[in-house]
């Protein structure tokens, strides 16, 4: 594929229609609308985020407003930058999941991580000429349900990245944006030569901040937050119970790679998400 | 990941806290104050053991620079560095270096960081890591309670543990880096309460067997169970997935189907019960397919297993599934199944509530004629399956709705005709797959189970298979004799289908589609009228083994009737077998179905009945053979025991012989050879004398020709110094194919081997599940084969070991299977045991614990006295008769009981002191 010159990511309207097809391929047959969101940040972050008993909506360059982002229930990391470089949040992972109401009004809802693309992690397979802006999805739960249902065919295959095989049948050639957001997909699936579960993780982002308190069902930490009673985890641990957070840990040690912190967190995601009725 | 290239070399130069107590993320550089900077990547995921591969650059903005002084080289091949933090202090090196270096604050923080300092030991002490397994569940179970400390436990420690393990073992193995990092997709089940098994998915299975790593894996789990002191089943199962990923996305890939239709060839096996759960661990990928004539027919079967932590998919390509999943996540799409088997416990199926699934499945059942519905009773360990045997009106109103009960307690038979070394779980998951296959279309099976005649019978299929193929003893082209007998079902070879009220008795031939052998089966299944009788097959095992035994002439086997009151002691009563030996013989042999407990052996034994299960083989033949005086009652090795603890007081008694693979073994003419030619003090200093064999005890001239071993992990450290002589070693190794393993396998046996007893001490060994015991002496330079317990202690070592007591006690816990020899155990056998009050334990800093006689001044008298006058023997022979019942009388008297007890009663006060010591 081509892509010419220009700076890395996917390209932006400035001023023009979106040509939004992925909205009209909703399929929302049988899947709920009220899946949780996961939101994924550092350990340093979440430590503030417990303190402050809120996920406060921070200034997106993308955008140009104050947002939180979550991805329906897959808990793909989200770096800062598209280098290929080992980052604070893949050493030091830190997750919350909350129930879908904790976004009651989605500022927008996108089927990849809109933040990946700016930055052009999915350059290599994305269609040059559709602009970031054509993928965006209805910023409702309906929309959600139905990307899901069209493109995953359930629940469970959307947690694993893997795309309905017969997606492309009756997908014509000239309708670019879908073939473009299927290609970027690839990089989630399972056989990947660079896995990254973002790439068709549904964004969810939230103008607002997201108290814990009746939002935040679960949290996924280092063990090491069980440990160490002198210090403050104890008060740590104990905010969590206060926010009626429930928490799972994983093992961390130094010498373990992103990837398995990863594939350790989505196994613990997934188990809780089969024990809570949602696969 | 992405490896900075070309980088071979840096220095640990900062580091990043998650924590300020604890590890930290080593932070690597070029020199202080770089530009850029890198973590390094180990050998394996989480293990402070591993090695580094490479460096891959990093970004952070808490890197905290370490003072120059802490600075350590490290290159690509290194171990692997920690940093780790306490209280201001910095300590950065090896797991071991830390680990020392924090020696003054082992208890400060094992009180506030039981987890980190276990992470430490695991690597640096993994001897004494159980001690700090003990502590952490404790503090997690004080602080958040015992349920989140068995979650850790399971899915933080035994299942990461595990996984380090099976990773080093496929590094050294060479396999690709994709593998080793899917063996995350493990499985980890806790069968019961600190009790583990292990599954692969099969394509690790297949690989671990190819790079014979099998054995080596399963040996590791063992010792990873001792280490973290929980059970670990020993055996892998392996579980078929799915990978969907090979199946690229394309613009003209049409959709896959099965040949024919969307439900053909597929199976949904629905489990419900502990016991059930259990047995479906073992299912996997059918091993032959029936052959009805109609060509190919489907062959590759994907398992799926659609409970716990996995899911499976919606689509499994053109391959047919057999899906398993879990009663409460039973799905409402098993009008995709042709066949649909529910594998299911007593207790679920007669439980006060109806199970929510019976009456979809009855439904499914009636829904269509093509669709075969089986109801798979799992087999209780210790009794008959309910579900197969009564014929009570509760009973018909649970199994009315399956087209019929397949007959799985064909597993024990002695008859069994399949695989001799599946154990008996993995038995029953061969039957279940193998009834479903039977019940495919076109099979003849299916068209009998839903013909009208049979719709409303409560019927019992049963099935056996074989690759050869016997003749019976009509001489019939019949199956092998006996196949399909079993305690639920009587088939008597000499008597007709129609005489055995069978409704249809199929032949068939298949293909087996096993890896490693491809050929043909021949089989044969019934479905016949349930009604079992376990009075007939007994019979007919009975006399089966006297004619084995060749001594039918001077017995006379004959029903007896059984003394009202054992009845009593039975649970299932209509499921026994009396039988008189003779006329002569003073006491009747009570052949049962369950496994009687220590009360029914007691009440058997006033009314002068011995009693045995019917699977108990050695237990009969020893009562045929009157291979000893029968003692009544007669404790037979197959027992229902109540539980049984282990006991602190006794951990470090007992001590595995070392691991081969943790030696170098030479010949003693090539070790004589590689000493006068290269040999190095340092290196002949640890040669140790290999010994394999207790009968060179009274051999001497062979301890000159003993073979000679050398750690491995010492033969490392001095090539790393640049020894050449310890290079020539590693000619010696038996496989030298793809990366030597620098690390011990087995550590602590390998350190008490090579460690020297104090002088008041001896060393003994003990041949693994030898009864009566067989013990030796272990002089100082030797070293014993794996298949030993190492004891150390005075003369109370082969006193007690020797004893009666112990005898009963290895007895009856020695672990049996139908797979494996039977075996002591360190836990199972020893750690359980309740050392009598005459003897005493001392445990040791650095060493085992050793038993001593006790200070009871009397019986260390007799004992001294005993060794004094010409020495105690470790052989019970007839010269040393009456010293070692002496003995046994010493011993028992100091437990209360008399030398005449009977094993029974001896049994029964060791229980008893092992619940009071476990209190």
């Amino acid at each position: 594929m081509n892509r010419g010159t220009h700076s890395p990511g996917i390209n932006r309207r400035r001023g023009t229609v979106p040509d939004r097809q992925l909205r009209k391929r909703a399929q929302p047959t049988g899947v709920s609308e009220a899946l949780p969101l996961v939101h994924i940040t550092p350990v340093g972050v979440a430590n503030e985020i417990v303190k402050s008993r809120k996920i406060e909506a921070r200034h997106c360059k993308v955008f140009g407003v104050n947002l939180v982002y979550f991805f329906v229930m897959r808990p793909a990391y989200r770096m800062r930058n598209g280098e290929k470089k080992s980052h604070q949040i893949n050493r030091f992972p830190f997750v919350f999941v909350a129930d879908a109401s904790a976004v009651e009004a989605p500022y927008h809802v996108y089927p990849f991580d809109t933040g990946g693309a700016v930055n052009g992690v999915f350059d290599e397979l994305a269609d040059p000429y559709v602009c970031l802006e054509d993928y965006e999805l209805e910023p409702n739960y309906s929309a959600v349900a139905g990307q899901i249902g069209w493109a995953f065919g359930s629940v469970a295959t959307y947690f694993d990245g893997e795309v309905r095989k017969d997606i492309l049948q009756e997908v014509p050639r000239h309708e670019t944006v879908t073939r473009s957001f299927v290609d970027i997909t690839r990089l989630a699936r399972s056989g990947s030569n660079q896995p990254d579960k973002r790439a068709s993780a549904i964004e969810v982002a939230s103008r607002h901040d997201v108290n814990l308190k009746g939002n935040i069902r679960l949290a996924i930490l280092p063990k090491q937050y069980l440990e160490d009673p002198s210090s403050n985890n104890v008060d740590f641990m104990e905010r969590l119970k206060e926010e009626d957070i429930e928490w799972k840990v994983y093992n961390w040690q130094p010498n373990t790679t992103p990837d398995e912190f990863q594939d350790e967190i989505a196994q613990i995601a997934r188990a809780w998400f089969k024990e809570n009725g949602f696969l | 990941m992405t490896l900075s290239e070309g980088i071979t070399e840096l220095s640990v130069v900062g580091y990043v806290p998650l924590k300020d107590r604890g590890f930290a993320l080593p932070c690597f550089a070029s020199g202080p104050r770089p530009n850029t900077w890198y973590t390094a990547v180990c050998s394996v995921d989480g293990d402070h053991g591993g090695s580094i591969v490479g460096f891959e650059t990093f970004e952070s903005e808490d890197i905290c620079e370490l003072p120059t002084d802490l600075q350590v080289r490290a290159s690509v091949g290194d171990r692997w560095l920690d940093v780790f933090l306490w209280d201001g202090a910095i300590f950065v090196g090896l797991a071991e270096a830390v680990w020392n270096s924090v020696s003054s604050l082992h208890d400060t923080i094992a009180e506030a960081a039981p987890l980190t300092l276990l992470d430490l030991a695991l690597v640096a002490d993994r001897e004494n890591a159980w001690k700090l397994v003990d502590v952490a569940f404790e503090f997690i179970s004080a602080r958040f309670g015992e349920e989140k400390a068995s979650t850790w436990r399971r899915d933080t420690l035994v299942r990461q543990q595990a996984l380090i393990l099976l990773r080093q073992i496929a590094v050294d193995a060479g396999m690709a880096a994709e593998e080793v990092s899917d063996l995350n997709q493990i499985e980890i089940n806790e069968t019961d309460a600190g009790q583990f098994s292990i599954g692969l998915p099969d394509w690790a299975t297949s690989t671990f067997e190819k790079e014979g790593c099998i054995e080596r894996a399963e040996a590791g789990l063992v010792e990873l169970g001792e280490t973290l002191q929980v059970k670990i089943d020993h055996e892998l199962h392996q579980y078929k997935e799915i990978d969907i990923s090979e199946e690229e996305v394309t613009e003209d890939q049409s959709v896959a189907e099965s040949p024919s239709g969307q439900d053909e060839g597929n199976i949904l096996i629905v489990v419900a019960g502990k016991r059930a759960k259990e047995i479906a661990r073992h299912i996997s990928a059918p091993e032959w397919v029936p052959d009805w004539g109609g060509g190919e027919g489907l062959t590759d079967y994907a398992v799926r297993r659609l409970g716990g932590n996995r899911i499976g998919f919606e689509d499994a390509g053109a391959r047919p599934v057999i899906d398993i999943v879990e009663e409460e996540s039973f799905p409402d799409l098993f009008v995709r199944y042709e066949v649909v088997v529910y594998l299911v416990d007593d207790a679920v199926l007669f439980g006060g509530k109806m199970s929510s699934v019976i009456f979809p499945l009855a439904q499914h059942r009636s829904d269509d004629g093509n669709y075969v519905v089986l109801l798979a009773p799992s087999l209780p360990v210790e009794g008959p399956s309910r579900a197969l045997n009564l014929d009570d009106k509760l009973l018909f109103r649970r199994i009315y709705h399956f087209h019929t009960t397949v007959d799985t307690s064909i597993a024990r038979s002695p008859f069994w005709s399949g695989n001799p070394r599946r154990s008996l779980d993995r038995r029953v998951a061969d039957i279940v797959v193998g009834a479903a296959m039977l019940c495919l279309r076109p099979s003849p099976i299916a068209e009998e189970l839903s013909s009208k005649d049979l719709m409303d019978q409560n019927s019992i299929f049963s099935f056996a298979v074989s690759q050869s193929l016997h003749r019976n003893s009509r001489g019939g082209s019949g199956f092998g004799e006996m196949a399909l007998a079993s305690e639920s079902v009587w088939a008597e070879p000499d008597y007709t289908a129609t005489y055995r009220r069978a409704f249809a008795h199929i032949e068939f031939r298949g293909r087996t589609l096993h890896r490693r052998s491809m050929g043909e089966v021949f089989g044969v299944a019934e479905i016949s009228q349930r009604g079992p009788d376990f009075q007939s097959f007994a019979y007919a095992l009975v006399e089966r083994m006297l004619s084995g035994v060749r001594i039918a002439t001077t017995f006379e086997v004959s029903a007896e009737v059984i003394p009202p009151d054992i009845f009593d002691y039975l649970d299932c009563p209509e499921f026994c077998l009396g039988v008189k030996l003779g006329p002569h013989c003073p006491y009747g042999l009570l052949v049962t179905a369950e496994a009687p407990s220590l009360d029914l052996l007691r009440v058997a034994g006033l009314n002068n009945w011995v009693v045995a299960r019917y699977t108990d083989n050695e237990t009969i033949q020893e009562i045929l053979l009157g291979e000893r005086n029968i003692e009544v009652p007669l404790l037979p090795r197959e027992l229902k025991l109540p539980e049984v603890c282990r006991l602190s007081a006794n951990r470090g008694l007992a001590t595995r012989g070392i691991d081969p693979r943790d030696v170098v073994r030479l010949g003693r003419e090539e070790f004589e050879r590689w000493r006068n030619e290269s040999g190095d003090a340092d290196l002949v200093g640890c040669a140790r004398r290999y010994k394999t064999s207790l009968r060179d005890e009274a051999d001497t001239s062979s301890l000159s020709e003993q073979d000679v071993v050398l750690p491995l992990a010492e033969v490392f450290n001095e090539i790393d110094k640049g020894n050449s002589a310890a290079k020539e070693l590693l000619s010696f190794l038996p496989d030298r194919k793809g990366r030597l393993s620098r690390g011990s396998k087995r550590p602590s046996d390998l350190r008490v081997a090579w460690s020297v007893p104090s002088r008041s001490t001896e060393r003994y060994i003990i041949d693994d599940g030898v009864l009566p015991v067989s013990i030796g002496e272990l002089e100082p330079d030797e070293v014993p084969a794996q298949r030993f317990f190492i004891i150390e202690g005075d003369v109370s070592v082969p006193v007690l070991f020797t004893s009666r007591i112990f005898s009963v006690w290895a007895r009856s816990t020695l672990s049996r299977s139908t797979s494996w020899m039977s075996r002591f155990s360190v836990r199972g056998t020893f750690e359980t045991f309740p050392i009598p009050d005459l003897f005493d334990l001392r445990r040791s800093v650095e060493g085992p614990t050793q038993l001593f006689l006790g200070q009871q001044g009397h019986v260390k008298k007799v004992l001294l006295s005993i060794q004094g006058r010409g020495g105690f023997s470790f052989i019970r022979d007839g010269d040393n008769a009456y010293i070692n019942e002496y003995i046994d009388e010493v011993i028992l008297d100091g437990i209360g009981l008399k030398i005449d007890s009977s094993d029974v009663e001896i049994l029964q006060r060791l229980l008893e002191m092992n619940h009071l010591r476990a209190k």
